[in-house]
């Protein structure tokens, strides 16, 4: 009978402590411990390898959703603040790197309060935004700083009610000190700022030196007219297309628009980029591939519509001889999940050619910021690193840890930016390339609806446009007037 | 004396309860055993089932409170062309499903089963050899055929070129005509093993003595087929065209991997556009509302196919 009773006992014990637990849970996501260097699926890495991409131009995810995969947690790498002033922040991100270069840079670069210590928690990039709306909109379980990409920023600034921190008068005068197109500019909105973002994501044309060289053409391309031309050679004496214009995703023609000077949103959130140069944009991709054939659709996958891996393969394979991206794209392609080093020193980098519109050289593409939730538990603090990591020279931390390029200039002027003379790049000083393309660096805006307008961008324009070869001006210009119908359809929804 | 009166009353307490629990513990046990399942499952789905149908008569923008819209998402729902658009794919794949990958697991069992395949170790390894596929990832068959797909250098298309020449490339997951077809050919290559092991098992259960007396009786291979096989396999049939629709109508990890629903929503199901609207524009009500209507129509679809099949007959 005691042995039952025991056994009854330990059953309802065993029952409840999970209902209790569950309970216990807060309604915003509660991370659960794990291992730093675990967490999320098999195909969903949460630690960035060095130097690898972290942000990606298509609103699409990037990453399969992921049936329950775990945050991982991890006290920060500097020792954790003690005393009655002690105060740990936590820091939410969809890579590890991208809260460890933060710690590293407050320990490295001698943060002056040591009462701060971070505690980072990773989550999958297809899950973290939606926990931090999560947590947001619950109250609870808020964290004191989220890392926000761009392409996900826009449902945090949907409604009337905005859960992050105005940053416009804490960044003040310093706002002088930063490249706004990308430090700023993607989490805008309403001329507010609720968000930083530490990478300098300067458009810039990587293409294959060795064989434009081979076949008698002149680099680097002062137009686009020169481009196509040499890339008819090439395509008939190597069989090499020129380049590859992605067809379902909006980033080579937001990166074309901005560098022609003009808008893919404009100040309401609007698309702005059906104009006649937007059409001019889309008639050019279009010919490439369709007309003279000197450029092919980019290869890439459901899941990843900007790099995925077989987008890479054709590189490596010499099929395709350029391709147009901010750093983190095409800023060190000879790392292995690129190209790898086998290309070493085939390859240069140039500003955009000239073709359309204001000429500018350059685009903005990417990025993730830091923001301060309106209900942070301390957000003096939060500000103290933000301020410390951001807008002094500890921004160099995440440029020693994975060879970005800051958007701090002050910062940029470092030695170890400016004059390192890249191998793969032919010992070209891409440093000094993209701190002189920085100048000219477009301001862009956000809109509430650039998921939407990125689907539709993509639906309606790039793809029917791009895999039709009977397309002209005048079906762009149609698909165009589509496409705003369908926006002003699905804002309605 | 105040004390003694309180452990009094509280062995009191003790002794009815055990008197209680004496009588009643054959009957409360074996739901304090089965409790576990019924508290996970209210908590992990039926109270998100409930709570997606409260939202699907809401509308969120952002982080404002949700307002109530009424029937508002479930009339939008008819009246927009991507959500029928992936109503349609996902009906078409359904019905591929159905008329293509059935069949053909059917084929796949009764060749197993015929005296084509006479040693039972041969058979073994055939069963092994469907199974094979269905052990592979969803995310791994997506590379995969994403690889085999690829228009320049997909092994598909390397193979038509080199046979017929550029012209007889196929944008297998970049033409809209084609897409969709693409993704159902993954989900042959992946199920039909599974399905073919549902008819085997099926075939085999078949009483010899009965295709002993037909044949007996002068039956052909065909009337055999029509008149005995087919109908002894209705269980199974129906088994698998239900698990078929169900499985049609959730199709997810295949579209979002491979194509991400294009080419021009070619390819966008109700699952994926479901997430889309949920996590992508975070339109939650609207989302509650297309889940809704996707139980709305397995369920429908489910029983007519328990009627069309007899499943409620006694027979």
């Amino acid at each position: 009978m005691t042995s039952r009773r025991s056994f009854l006992g330990f059953a309802a014990f065993a029952l409840a402590a999970p209902i209790l637990a569950a309970c216990g849970q807060s309604a915003a996501p509660a991370p659960t411990s794990a291992p730093a260097s675990s967490g999320g699926s098999p195909a969903q890495p949460t630690t960035a390898p060095a130097a690898a991409p972290t942000t990606a131009p298509a609103a699409a995810p990037t990453t399969a959703p992921a049936a329950g995969a775990a945050a991982t947690t991890a006290p920060a790498a500097a020792k954790p603040a003690t005393g009655a002033n002690a105060v740990t922040l936590e820091v939410w991100a969809h890579w590890d790197q991208g809260v460890d270069w933060i710690t590293n840079a407050m320990k490295n670069y001698n943060f002056p309060n040591s009462n701060i210590t971070i505690k980072k928690v990773v989550y999958p990039i297809a899950e973290v935004h939606a926990k931090m709306l999560a947590a947001i909109s619950s109250g609870q379980g808020v964290p004191d700083i989220m890392r926000i990409e761009q392409g996900r920023f826009s449902p945090f600034i949907k409604g009337q009610t905005i859960g992050l921190m105005d940053l416009t008068d804490k960044i003040g005068a310093k706002k002088n000190d930063l490249v706004l197109g990308s430090a700023v500019d993607y989490w805008s909105w309403k001329g507010k700022i609720y968000g930083i973002g530490n990478e300098l994501n300067v458009v810039t044309l990587a293409y294959r030196k060795d064989m434009f060289d081979d076949v008698g053409a002149k680099t680097p391309f002062e137009s686009w007219k020169d481009f196509e031309d040499a890339g008819a050679v090439l395509k008939q004496k190597k069989n090499v297309f020129a380049t590859s214009w992605h067809d379902q995703s909006e980033g080579d023609f937001q990166n074309l628009t901005f560098a022609a000077g003009g808008k893919y949103l404009d100040e309401n959130g609007d698309f702005a980029g059906a104009t006649d140069v937007g059409v001019d944009i889309m008639a050019m991709m279009h010919d490439q591939i369709h007309k003279s054939k000197i450029a092919t659709v980019a290869p890439v996958t459901g899941d990843s519509t900007w790099a995925p891996p077989i987008f890479w393969a054709a590189y490596k394979e010499d099929k395709i001889a350029s391709t147009m991206g901010a750093p983190w794209h095409n800023g060190n392609m000879g790392r292995d999940v690129q190209i790898g080093p086998s290309q070493s020193g085939k390859w240069r980098l140039q500003r955009i050619p000239k073709g359309f519109g204001e000429n500018k050289p350059t685009s903005t593409q990417g990025g993730t910021s830091v923001s301060i939730p309106t209900k942070a538990p301390h957000p003096d603090e939060a500000w103290q690193v933000i301020d410390f990591t951001h807008l002094t020279k500890a921004v160099l931390q995440d440029h020693e840890e994975r060879g970005i390029l800051v958007t701090y200039k002050p910062a940029l002027a470092d030695p170890s930016i400016k004059d390192k003379a890249w191998d793969f790049y032919g010992g070209q000083k891409t440093g000094e390339l993209y701190i002189e393309l920085a100048q000219d660096m477009p301001r862009i805006q956000q809109s509430p609806w650039k998921p939407e307008i990125d689907k539709a961008f993509r639906d309606i324009v790039a793809t029917p446009i791009l895999g039709d070869a009977n397309a002209g001006k005048n079906e762009i210009k149609a698909a165009f007037d589509k496409m705003k119908a369908e926006i002003e359809r699905i804002k309605k929804l | 004396m105040a004390a003694v009166a309180v452990g009094a009353e509280q062995l009191g307490v003790r002794q009815r309860w055990d008197r209680w629990w004496t009588r009643n513990q054959i009957k409360v046990l074996p739901y304090v055993f089965i409790s576990p399942f019924f508290v996970v499952f209210a908590l992990f789905l039926a109270y998100p089932v409930v709570d997606a149908f409260i939202t699907s008569f809401m509308r969120q923008k952002g982080l404002d409170p949700p307002e109530f819209v009424g029937l508002t998402n479930y009339v939008n729902l008819t009246q927009d062309p991507r959500y029928l658009k992936s109503l349609v794919n996902t009906s078409e794949f359904a019905l591929g499903s159905i008329f293509v990958l059935s069949p053909l697991a059917f084929l796949l069992a009764v060749v197993v089963n015929s005296r084509m395949v006479p040693w039972p170790n041969v058979k073994s390894v055939y069963r092994l050899a469907f199974f094979v596929p269905l052990l592979t990832s969803a995310v791994v068959v997506s590379l995969m055929f994403g690889i085999l797909y690829d228009y320049n250098s997909g092994f598909l298309n390397a193979l038509l070129s080199s046979l017929f020449g550029d012209g007889a490339k196929v944008g297998w997951i970049r033409d809209p005509k084609v897409a969709l077809w693409s993704i159902l050919l993954i989900s042959i290559w992946q199920f039909t093993g599974l399905n073919s092991l549902y008819f085997l098992a099926g075939l085999q259960n078949i009483p010899k003595e009965i295709e002993e007396a037909a044949i007996i009786d002068g039956a052909g291979k065909w009337a055999m087929l029509w008149g005995i096989t087919l109908p002894m396999l209705r269980p199974v049939v129906l088994f698998v065209v239900v698990q078929a629709i169900n499985g049609s109508y959730q199709l997810f990890a295949q579209p979002l991997l491979l194509t991400g629903g294009g080419p021009s929503d070619a390819t966008v199901t109700m699952t994926l556009y479901l997430y889309e609207t949920g996590f992508q524009y975070f339109n939650l009500g609207y989302a509650s509302a297309i889940g809704w209507s996707l139980v709305i129509i397995i369920v429908a679809l489910a029983v007519l196919q328990l009627r069309l099949f007899g499943a409620f007959r006694d027979d």
